[in-house]
């Protein structure tokens, strides 16, 4: 891990500063400056699968991977100097896995369909590590998140003679997320998108996270997922 | 350019409008054309048209009907007049203006639209106000109506279903059609068919007829389907004038008690803490929706209510920073 570490930090060395050297160069845009980074939006697509639901959920949806399309919004006011930028962040998604149901009792599939439907909204701390980027010309950026989720969650055909069940599950969300900030590809347009619309930067990423449910009077959401997008901050 | 405005005001069939709301202007019969039955075809009656024509000139004696093209231009005497041009055809339609500025004019479908020979395209419909027997008029004194028919049915829908569909509350019905957009279907469903499971036939007596697009879910209660028992369901393609087409071959459902995902999951050990009184998986569940109804299991709003705030703070940001 250490030694794959170094390897990717040395790469990044030698491809970075040739790569950097317009970055900071405001020329030809004399009546601009660096924006102020106070917010970031993400939008991302994955796929989570909850891993408390038991047979049931491999058995009725198992090849389904979702998938998980989400959105988020960080507002980040604060700067640690020579770390990154600190703040509240609010995350809204959607997933949905189908399959069949069964003959009651039986194995059999009809030609019902049945599902499962969630809709997220986390609340999260957010610590945008971009010290790389910022100080060493190295396009990377880690993002350590943490907060509480509300899953909304409906199924159907319902429990019972329900033809909808539903309700929500508290948990508590971990991320942990890398990026890779796009600027070097072409610095004078980064350059450009700060001048006019106050865009710092923009960044694609890979997220892993987990949601521990809280309370076991609730429908065991918990699971593992991972999700990947678009960013940009401003 | 039309000197005064038509309108159409009823499309009836034994004095009962064929449609709701009334179709009243040229788009109107563009979006949906006369169809068969209105034309008097397939045993239906015949309907009637009435339009009113607003802004005539009063010192006119009669109103008096041609039908043509949109480029026939029968509103020229000389076009109408030319012995070797047949665009223009009088109908048997004299009005008289009787110094009226407004005047009802009721027609069959049948005389403008030859029902039985005609398929699908439009006719002009030309209205001149005359003041003598010669048919002069001049380019202000007429008014002109593009009325769109439509009297082919649509074929019968292909890809339906060949085995029977079961299912514990509903089933999902799909089909293709070449029929252009916009159109719907005519689902027909016979609960005294199916007997066998096997045999589907829509009897004389229908259980029930729905309309819709595919896919289409067909709710078994509705149609008064009971548990283990079958039912022979056939669809027909309803295009945009309303023309409705040949029925599909039948096919059989069967309604069948089902376990969901939500039923395997609370029989297995993993819910055993939802099992309890008032649990997810008790009969006892109050439930909650995304828009709550109890304060007890209300969502935690404050969450939601971040999204928001960002995003106001997100655009009042970009504001301030053009604006400098």
């Amino acid at each position: 891990m250490t030694r794959t570490l170094t390897l990717l930090l040395a790469v990044s060395c030698l491809i970075a500063p040739s790569a950097f050297a317009d970055e900071r160069d405001w020329s030809d845009f004399p009546h601009s400056h660096e924006t102020a980074e106070n917010f970031a939006v993400e939008f991302r697509v994955g796929s989570q699968q909850p891993e408390s639901l038991g047979a049931a959920f491999s058995s009725f949806f198992g090849s389904d991977i979702g998938p998980l399309i989400e959105a988020e919004i960080d507002v980040l006011p604060f700067r640690i100097p020579y770390v990154g930028l600190i703040g509240l962040g609010a995350q809204f998604g959607w997933s949905q896995w189908d399959g069949l149901t069964l003959e009651s009792g039986g194995t059999v599939q009809t030609d019902e369909r049945t599902d499962l439907e969630i809709l997220p909204l986390s609340g999260l701390a957010v610590l945008r590590v971009d010290v790389l980027a910022r100080e060493l010309d190295i396009p990377l950026i880690f993002t350590g998140k943490i907060g509480i989720d509300c899953i909304f969650w409906n199924s159907s055909p319902g429990f019972g003679s329900s033809t909808t069940t539903e309700g929500y599950s508290l948990g508590l969300h971990m991320a942990g997320q890398v990026a890779l900030q796009l600027d070097f590809l072409s610095p004078r347009d980064a350059l450009r998108l700060d001048a006019i619309w106050g865009i710092n930067h923009s960044f694609v990423f890979g997220e892993i996270f987990y949601s521990m449910g809280l309370d076991d009077s609730q429908l065991p959401l918990d699971g593992l997922g991972f999700t990947a997008g678009l960013g940009l901050t401003l | 350019m039309a000197q005064f405005a038509v309108t159409a005001t009823s499309l009836a069939a034994n004095s009962i409008e064929t449609r709701s709301p009334t179709p009243s202007t040229e788009a109107d019969f563009t979006a949906a054309p006369i169809n068969r039955a209105e034309c008097g075809l397939d045993g239906n009656a015949e309907a009637t048209l009435t339009f009113r024509l607003t802004g005539v000139d009063t010192t006119r004696t009669n109103i008096v009907l041609y039908t043509g093209s949109s480029s026939a231009n029968c509103n020229d005497a000389s076009v109408r007049t030319d012995t070797t041009n047949t665009a223009c055809t009088q109908l048997d339609t004299v009005t008289p203006v009787n110094s009226m500025s407004q005047i009802d004019l009721t027609l069959n479908i049948g005389e403008p639209i030859d029902c039985a020979s005609e398929t699908e395209s439009s006719i002009q419909l030309y209205f001149l106000a005359v003041d003598n027997d010669a048919d002069e008029v001049s380019t202000s004194q007429y008014g002109t109506f593009s009325l769109a028919y439509d009297l082919i049915a649509p074929a019968a829908p292909a890809d339906l279903p060949t085995s029977t569909l079961s299912g514990g509350s509903s089933v999902s019905v799909t089909w293709s059609t070449v029929e252009p957009e916009p159109n719907s279907a005519a689902v027909y469903v016979d609960a005294s068919s199916c007997a066998d499971g096997v045999t589907a036939e829509i009897g004389s007596t229908v259980t029930g007829i729905s309309t819709g697009g595919s896919p289409y879910t067909l709710d078994f209660a509705s149609f008064g389907i009971s548990e283990n028992a079958y039912a022979a369901v056939a669809v027909s393609i309803l295009d945009a004038a309303g023309n409705q087409g040949a029925l599909s071959s039948a096919f059989c459902v069967q309604r069948v008690p089902t376990d969901g995902f939500l039923d395997e999951f609370c029989a297995s050990p993993e819910a055993a803490n939802l099992q309890g009184e008032g649990g997810i998986c008790s009969e006892t569940y109050a439930g909650c929706s995304v828009v709550p109804a109890s304060p007890r299991k209300s969502a935690p709003w404050w969450l939601a209510s971040l999204l928001p705030f960002g995003l106001v703070s997100l655009i009042r940001s970009i504001r301030r920073r053009r604006a400098r």
